[in-house]
């Protein structure tokens, strides 16, 4: 059961490993998919803001955890 | 030919290399329950744990193939995306030096003194510490490496390029461990992270955006573009995280 538990926390933290990079990646992309083309943009567009949101993310994310004193492990 | 190529050969790149770390991994485990506790259980450990991934495929194979591509491509780049930045990340900060880098003989020294606090076993050919430790390594590392055989491959129809990548892997490893029995520490793990996470970030970012309607100019010559781009954001992001983290630890003292 302890096997169990460790693969399924194994499963979630290969895609989660820090929580807000994670949570700005899903509200980025459906921002991307569902209100960009409601706002009129077209599809070369919302690919551009894709993928330039994305960059922006990691970068403020990698600067955020940097910044950090203590690092990480 | 050209198009098929530009798919291809990433997919069977990034599978190559994602599985290389991930087997790296699951070798220093298996090489430390096999040296203290004997190879006859960590090899019946590891071989158990090789036919469940094998039925979990089987199994899962079938069920892709069933939902319409466009889905497809929107899950497994949604998922990929999250999995590639994850990884990209890691590497970024381990390169800057704000996160320790992964050592694979400091890992199996901790694993090889954890397996001999453990009493003998009753039987040594059936010992249970030996079984279940090769098992879990084998099964953890191995589910990365379906996913992400799947999700490069899944979406584009490239599961063969990307399976090939990753059983290239696993002969790599395998031969390797079986010629020098130890771990295999001068792998440049972090550099590997690094190239793999911008494959499956660009990748994520490809088939997100052909799962939510983004025209992307070129087709799919655009994926290497969007490998190029994010090989330059992470670097930009490396070299800005150094001196960020310079001037924190400056600030601080």
């Amino acid at each position: 059961m302890r096997a169990l538990a460790t693969i399924l926390r194994e499963l979630i933290g290969l895609f989660v490993d820090d929580g807000s990079l994670a949570a700005g990646t899903v509200a980025w992309a459906a921002i991307c998919g569902w209100a960009v083309p409601l706002l009129g943009a077209g599809p070369r567009a919302q690919g551009a803001l894709l993928v330039l949101g994305l960059a922006a993310l990691l970068l403020e994310n990698t600067l955020r955890a940097s910044g950090r004193v203590r690092g990480e492990e | 030919m050209l198009v098929s190529w530009v798919h291809a050969l990433p997919s069977l790149i990034a599978a190559f290399l994602a599985s290389l770390v991930e087997f790296v991994e699951a070798l220093t485990v298996v090489l430390a329950v096999g040296t203290v506790r004997g190879w006859r259980p960590a090899l019946f450990g590891t071989g158990l744990a090789l036919v469940t991934l094998a039925l979990m495929v089987l199994a899962l194979g079938p069920t892709l193939t069933r939902i319409p591509l466009d889905d497809v491509q929107l899950g497994v780049g949604f998922l990929l995306l999250l999995f590639g930045l994850r990884w990209l990340r890691k590497a970024i900060l381990r390169a800057a030096g704000v996160v320790a880098l992964h050592d694979e003989k400091a890992t199996f020294a901790s694993e090889t003194s954890l397996l001999k606090s453990y009493g003998r076993a009753r039987d040594p050919r059936w010992d249970a510490v030996a079984i279940g430790t090769s098992f879990k390594i084998v099964m953890l590392e191995g589910i990365e490496v379906v996913f992400i055989v799947i999700a490069v491959g899944a979406a584009g129809g490239l599961l063969v390029p990307a399976a090939a990548g990753a059983s290239a892997a696993l002969v790599v490893v395998v031969l390797l461990g079986l010629a020098l029995h130890r771990p295999l520490a001068k792998v440049p793990e972090n550099a590997l992270k690094f190239a793999v996470g911008v494959l499956l970030a660009a990748f994520g970012t490809f088939w997100l955006g052909e799962g939510v309607g983004v025209d992307w100019p070129g087709a799919d010559r655009s994926l290497l573009g969007l490998i190029a781009w994010f090989l330059l954001v992470a670097l930009g992001a490396v070299r800005l995280s150094r001196a960020r983290r310079s001037a924190a630890l400056a600030a601080a003292e």
